[in-house]
């Protein structure tokens, strides 16, 4: 036995949780052969650890695996079903608006005389020339237009009640504590 | 015979889409993944709901587990992280799950404990009602060890300390716990 080995209780615990290397766990080994308070003390460690290994477990309330069954199934259909039915549903109006929009823009450039066939003097005859009138588009008049004005009134209004439907569904969410 | 089948048959099976190997694990872990948010949140309405959210992040991310570590290790990170996160919810100015301030008596080597004197039945209850008086920190550090029998590479994966420093609260958990229970024991008495 070594005279400047103490064996505390520290050390003590350490080797009972096995956090002791080889070295020291041979010094404990040969201490406790030849001090048997420090064994009695060693196998009070061992039983107060085996009173935390057989300590009951808190037990949850009844039928808990059903409640994370039924909370899963309650989050896994929250989130599918605006997917799989209103979420295309809003996709299609979502690119019909941008479609009509991407109208609005390229129409004017495609009624305007730079659409034309650039070869398109060549095949009027020279006489005829002076009397050609170059073709021009209204942009004014296409912009100032009644029905313009009221296709973008239209257009607006949907979007509005779009965001509105958008504001009542996350609304609801929240409401239902998802 | 659901206890028959392993973890990992259960968890592949999960994966595969079928919800009764889940609910067969929710079954199998309930009471330990309870206890240790009891033991952290020390309430058992709020274990209930941490435990029952934690059951749900782990059914979400059972797809991305890879079996790197012990089932168990991977759900106790994911019950111990929800319960932090409950605390620090409950209380946001919450800055430390262990109580460092608590003195520590020094213990008087040689001379025998007065719980190893005590019965088994009410060691059991004195160590219940000691552990229950102990930090979240404490309490959980050392449910993990002593009642779950992880190694203490599993506890740093769970809650992220250094070996070091999960060894050092180990024993600072371990002397709290001693001196409540030695406390406690001695007001019986009296």
């Amino acid at each position: 036995m070594e005279k400047n080995f103490k064996l505390t209780n520290e050390i003590l615990w350490d080797y009972a949780d096995g956090f002791l290397n080889e070295e020291d766990k041979l010094r404990v080994d040969a201490y406790l052969r030849q001090n048997s308070a420090k064994q009695t003390q060693l196998d009070g460690i061992l039983s107060e650890k085996c009173s935390f290994s057989t300590l009951p477990l808190e037990k949850p309330n009844a039928g808990f695996t059903q409640q994370v069954m039924t909370a899963w199934t309650a989050e896994q259909t929250a989130k599918k079903a605006p997917v799989n039915v209103k979420a295309i549903e809003r996709d299609w109006v979502l690119w019909g608006i941008a479609a009509a929009f991407g109208l609005i823009i390229v129409l004017p450039f495609l009624l305007s005389p730079s659409a034309a066939p650039s070869d398109i003097t060549l095949q009027i005859p020279e006489q005829y020339m002076p009397q050609v009138q170059v073709p021009t588009f209204d942009w004014a008049g296409f912009m100032n237009g009644a029905s313009l004005r009221n296709f973008l009134l239209l257009t607006l209004t949907f979007m509005g009640l779009k965001l509105l439907d958008k504001y009542l569904q996350v609304r609801n969410l929240h409401l239902s504590g998802h | 015979m659901s206890e028959a089948i392993s973890d990992e048959t259960l968890i592949q099976q999960t994966q595969a889409g079928n919800q009764q190997a889940f609910a067969t694990l929710v079954t199998r872990y309930e009471r330990y993944a309870f206890t240790l948010a009891f033991r952290v949140v020390k309430n058992r309405e709020d274990a209930h709901e941490v435990t029952q959210d934690a059951f749900l992040r782990a059914f979400r991310y059972l797809p991305d587990f890879r079996g790197e570590s012990k089932f168990s290790t991977w759900l106790y990170k994911i019950v111990y992280t929800t319960s932090l996160n409950f605390l620090r919810k409950k209380s946001p100015d919450i800055q430390s799950l262990d109580d460092e301030n608590r003195p520590i008596q020094l213990e008087n080597d040689g001379v025998p404990d007065a719980s190893y004197a005590m019965e088994q039945t009410d060691r059991n209850a004195a160590l219940q009602n000691a552990i229950n008086h102990l930090s979240s920190g404490d309490a959980s550090i050392i449910t993990l060890f002593y009642l779950y029998e992880h190694t203490l590479e599993e506890i740093c994966q769970i809650t992220e300390l250094t070996m070091t420093n999960a060894k050092t609260k180990l024993c600072r958990a371990r002397q709290r716990l001693k001196v409540i229970v030695e406390n406690s024991f001695t007001a019986e008495l009296v």
